[in-house]
């Protein structure tokens, strides 16, 4: 198939493009698209569901987790902070989030080979640098084991903080995060057998127009 | 909102590298193609089609990375808005854009030929796209979409899972494009039935637009628990933002529906003859510069200075090379808080990989061993020996690499700052003896180990020195490419350029160029691993069938990756006690059997089931030289995972070191770019390289049997059990290598 179009413009054009407009395939440039939000989705967006709000002193502390539900691994832990009269969101405290195994530890997480460096650490700081919503403070966060935890949420210089009971899920198989890689040459070299299949169909002879 | 907290808000954007990285190859694509077509019907595709699929393409990238995105959690009304962007803005953009003609032209050629092309004249996936775009299919998935994703569980779903919210979204986009294609009929779609029955199709997809919204405006509860609970970021309470969100929908939804729908109602009434298409005028002024700027991008790419260049970065390799030979003997030994534990088995291997798969053999041209060896050739003088002939052949530097894998194991050079120092004293020593005393680049051609890597993984990569043009070599009387003249030296590897196919033993020196007299010689794209197939016989090297050695290199370099990556990770390690065996007594056999013993048993079974489906019976070992090349692509995709995962998760390293050796006060609490997504890009080019090694096989076989399917299955199913191995030592725990993370 030649598809170089030649230079003589339009009074050529439709025999040129004959071929291309018989093969038109509408759903080709809507898959291509698509295709474009079904990449595997690995890192976790901050924000996902609220798990705790309350509150304390003079400030309103909503605490988010995604993903939800928590499941033991990686997760990303996020903290709004507002004055609890005006709803004015407050942007200048330093917030760290302490995250601990409240009874005997369930399932242990699994953890990419890459990311094992990553201990868990007793207290994440939390800040807008690690955070898409600038106005929460964000800390990634590796959940080592699932079961009940005690969040506890620092901020301020007043050793104001909010104390809080999540659960967390047993992890995620490993491959469900991964599927798409492992899918891909299964699913591509059925296309190009396919393709191959197709290639050795007779050529139908083409009206003239 | 106080000032501080609107500029927070309006700073909250998302880097999202995958959908930026497809938004832009759709742009670039439409562009390339549209600029061909504009040259050739630019009454067809005026510059303002190339504006509305940009505008499309930025209309999607704001909608998902803005602000937008980040507060969809907070407030429906800007939830809505969000999704109104992807449904009533994005898709008539991209469609008024014509985007299918420039699309198919924007890509590769072949690709659209060979790969696309059997599928588009594909009678059931042209069925299905008549289905999918029938106005009463469109119509029912636009509105079914519109109304399943707002029922609350599914709403609920995709605000907690970000997964699922790409699945809303695709959702959305995908059932808007094909809605809008029944209105736009983008060219050069045909109109097969009236037009006026578009005005019923927007009519009533906005009457069920018209009634969602007047739900969400009306109805007194809140709908979705998320925004109940959200911290209110606004003086909207959640009721009133649902409200709001019902009017957006409502009255930017509507316009969307209306403004078609009316101006297609005064061109159906206002209707005349179809005039015959307009004659071809020139190209815009925009399409010209366009053209010019892409041509302008294009021919500064070869231009690349490399000849130059390659002084400096020889001389720059020499100086880290010094740097890391006197940090290994006099700095701690400690391999992350030496140069020497650092940047050889961190840094350098994986930006040499990571050259290989994006430009070529990007090492050797730098090799400061060269440099070394051309100032020991000065002062030996040019009196030099043959290179001996039983020693013209792969077999020493198979075995040095095997002796090599086996020694990095078994005393773990990686962790031992003096031995690597020493090892690269040796590795200078032994170039300059070499080929101080032999002709030619005998240590590159007959010894080098990292060359020979280079060589073989460098088949896989995307550029070669090669010729110009075949005409020019015909009429040439001097060969200086080879000879040499006064002032250059040809190929010293005794590739002769003509003749030469492919990257095997080619350095990348540059020596060629230089030498040609009629500037024939150039660094040139090729298409990845298209010499494996290739049966015609090289220069110099002959016919992959006729090198069992080269079959040899191949198989340790390709086994070896496997091992290499194996030996770190915590199931294999835990077998040395677990037998009773030392660590080098355990590594020693572990060697012996994945680069001897399953090498050798698996090709040779491999060789001998292909045997019987091939054209002519040539011998089994004949069969294995030819089919075991096409394993070097999974190889290389195995080093590469490995590699990169070191890069990556030792990414700062060198800060520290390099911090101590200026005689500064170091940090070792170094910031790493490990992230679990790194997993993907593991598997990734494992899967590139899989794939990679399969076509290659089925060329092979291709080439050599009237049955290539059954020739290929015997190599095919030993790339498979390669692969799964592979993808099962890239999901266990790993040592943490060239990092203070035991
Ligand atoms: S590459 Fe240059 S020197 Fe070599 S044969 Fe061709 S024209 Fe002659």
């Amino acid at each position: 198939m030649n598809f170089a179009l030649p230079i003589d413009g339009e009074r050529r054009l439709p025999a040129c493009l004959a071929g291309l407009r018989a093969q038109r395939s509408p759903i080709a440039f809507p898959a291509f698209l698509l295709s474009l939000f079904l990449v595997p989705q690995i890192a976790f967006a901050d924000g996902g569901a609220v798990l705790a709000q309350e509150v304390v002193g003079a400030c309103r502390v909503t605490l988010f987790g995604s993903p939800a539900p928590l499941r033991a691994g990686p997760a990303d832990l996020s903290v709004m902070l507002q004055d609890a009269a005006t709803g004015a969101p407050i942007l200048d405290r330093s917030v760290t989030i302490q995250i601990q195994a409240a009874a005997n530890p369930g399932s242990e997480a699994w953890v990419p080979p890459c990311c094992s460096m990553k201990t868990t650490t007793d207290a994440a700081s939390a800040t807008h640098a690690g955070a898409q919503n600038k106005l929460l403070y964000a800390a990634n966060v590796l959940l080592s084991s699932s079961g009940p935890h005690e969040v506890t949420i620092r901020f301020g210089d007043g050793g104001e903080s909010l104390h809080t009971q999540v659960a967390i899920q047993p992890p995620a198989p490993p491959l469900a995060a991964y599927w798409a890689f492992l899918a891909a040459p299964p699913l591509l070299i059925a296309g190009f057998a396919l393709n191959q299949r197709l290639r050795r169909r007779p050529v139908p002879s083409r009206k003239r127009e | 909102m106080n000032s501080d907290a609107a500029a927070a808000a309006f700073a909250s954007w998302k880097f999202e590298p995958g959908l930026v990285a497809g938004l832009l190859l759709a742009a670039i694509l439409y562009a390339r193609g549209w600029q061909r077509l504009q040259s050739r019907a630019p009454h067809r595709f005026p510059p303002w089609r190339l504006g509305c699929f940009l505008g499309g393409i930025v209309t999607i990238f704001f909608a998902l990375t803005s602000p937008l995105d980040a507060f969809a959690n907070f407030l429906l009304s800007i939830h809505m808005v969000q999704h109104l962007l992807l449904t009533m803005v994005a898709p008539p953009l991209l469609l008024l854009g014509a985007p299918w003609l420039p699309i198919l032209l924007g890509l590769p050629r072949r690709l659209t030929a060979d790969v696309l092309g059997p599928f588009l004249t594909w009678a059931p996936l042209r069925a299905a796209a008549a289905f999918l775009t029938h106005p009463v299919t469109a119509w029912l998935l636009f509105a079914i979409s519109n109304v399943a994703w707002h029922t609350p569980p599914l709403y609920e779903l995709a605000l907690h899972s970000t997964g699922w919210h790409r699945v809303e979204h695709g959702f959305f986009l995908g059932t808007a494009l094909l809605f809008w294609w029944n209105v736009i009929l983008p060219w050069p779609t045909h109109q097969t039935r009236p037009r006026w029955i578009v005005i019923p199709y927007l009519l009533l997809a906005d009457f069920q637009n018209t009634a969602l919204a007047a739900f969400f405006s009306f109805y007194d509860r809140v709908l979705y628990p998320t925004y109940a609970a959200a911290p209110r970021v606004t003086d909207l309470n959640a009721l009133s933002d649902q409200a709001a969100a019902g009017a957006i929908m409502w009255v930017p939804g509507s316009i969307a529906f209306l403004i078609p729908c009316g101006f297609i109602a005064v061109q159906f009434l206002s209707r005349k003859k179809t005039p015959p298409p307009p004659p071809p005028r020139r190209a815009a002024a925009s399409g010209i510069l366009f053209a010019f700027l892409i041509s302008k991008f294009k021919s500064a790419l070869p231009r690349l200075p490399l000849t130059k260049l390659r002084r400096p970065l020889q001389f720059a390799l020499l100086l880290l090379a010094a740097l890391v030979v006197w940090d290994g003997f006099t700095g701690p030994q400690v391999s992350a808080m030496n140069a020497a534990g650092v940047l050889p088995w961190t840094h350098w291997r994986g930006l040499t990989v990571l050259a290989l798969v994006f430009a070529g053999n990007l090492f050797c041209l730098s090799c400061p061993f060269m440099l070394v060896r051309d100032t020991a050739r000065r002062i030996f003088g040019s009196r030099q020996l043959p290179w001996p002939h039983f020693l013209r052949n792969k077999w020493l530097p198979v075995a040095l690499i095997a002796i090599y894998l086996w020694a990095y194991e078994g005393f773990s050079l990686w962790d031992r700052p003096w031995a690597t120092a020493a090892l690269i004293v040796g590795y200078f020593a032994a170039a300059t003896l070499i080929d101080g005393l032999f002709k030619g680049a005998s240590f590159c051609k007959y010894v080098c180990p990292i060359g020979q890597f280079h060589f073989v993984q460098s088949l896989a990569s995307p550029s070669e020195i090669r010729i110009r043009e075949p005409d020019v070599c015909r009429t040439c009387r001097t060969f200086d490419c080879i000879k040499g003249n006064a002032t250059r030296r040809g190929c010293e590897l005794q590739l002769f350029q003509p003749k030469k196919s492919g990257n095997m033993d080619c350095t990348f020196c540059l020596d060629c160029v230089s030498a040609c007299p009629h500037d024939n010689v150039a660094l040139q794209r090729t298409l990845p691993a298209s010499d494996l197939w290739n049966p015609a016989p090289r220069s110099s090297i002959g016919r992959w069938e006729s090198r069992p050695d080269l079959a040899a290199l191949v198989l340790v370099l390709t086994f070896g990756a496997f091992a290499n990556a194996a030996g770190m990770i915590t199931p294999i390690q835990s077998l040395a006690p677990a037998l009773g065996l030392s660590h080098l007594a355990f590594t020693t056999l572990f060697i012996a059997i994945s680069l001897v013993f399953l090498p050798l048993s698996t090709t040779f079974a491999a060789a001998s089931l292909t045997r019987p489906h091939e054209r002519t019976r040539a011998s089994v070992l004949r069969t294995l030289a030819a089919y075991a090349i096409s394993l070097a692509p999974l190889g290389f995709g195995m080093w590469l995972a490995h590699f990169v995962f070191h890069l990556l998760t030792a990414s700062h390293t060198p800060i520290p070191v390099f911090q101590r050796l200026f005689g500064l006060e170091p940090d070792w609490t170094v910031a790493s770019w490990a992230w679990p997504g790194l997993l993907g890009i593991e598997l990734l080019f494992l899967d590139a390289g899989f794939l990679l090694t399969l076509y290659a096989a089925w060329r092979i076989a291709k080439n050599r049997s009237p049955r290539p399917l059954r020739a290929a299955l015997p190599w095919a199913a030993l790339a498979a059990a390669l692969y799964v191995a592979g993808t099962w030592i890239i999901f266990q725990p790993m040592q943490m290598r060239g990092t203070l993370t035991p």
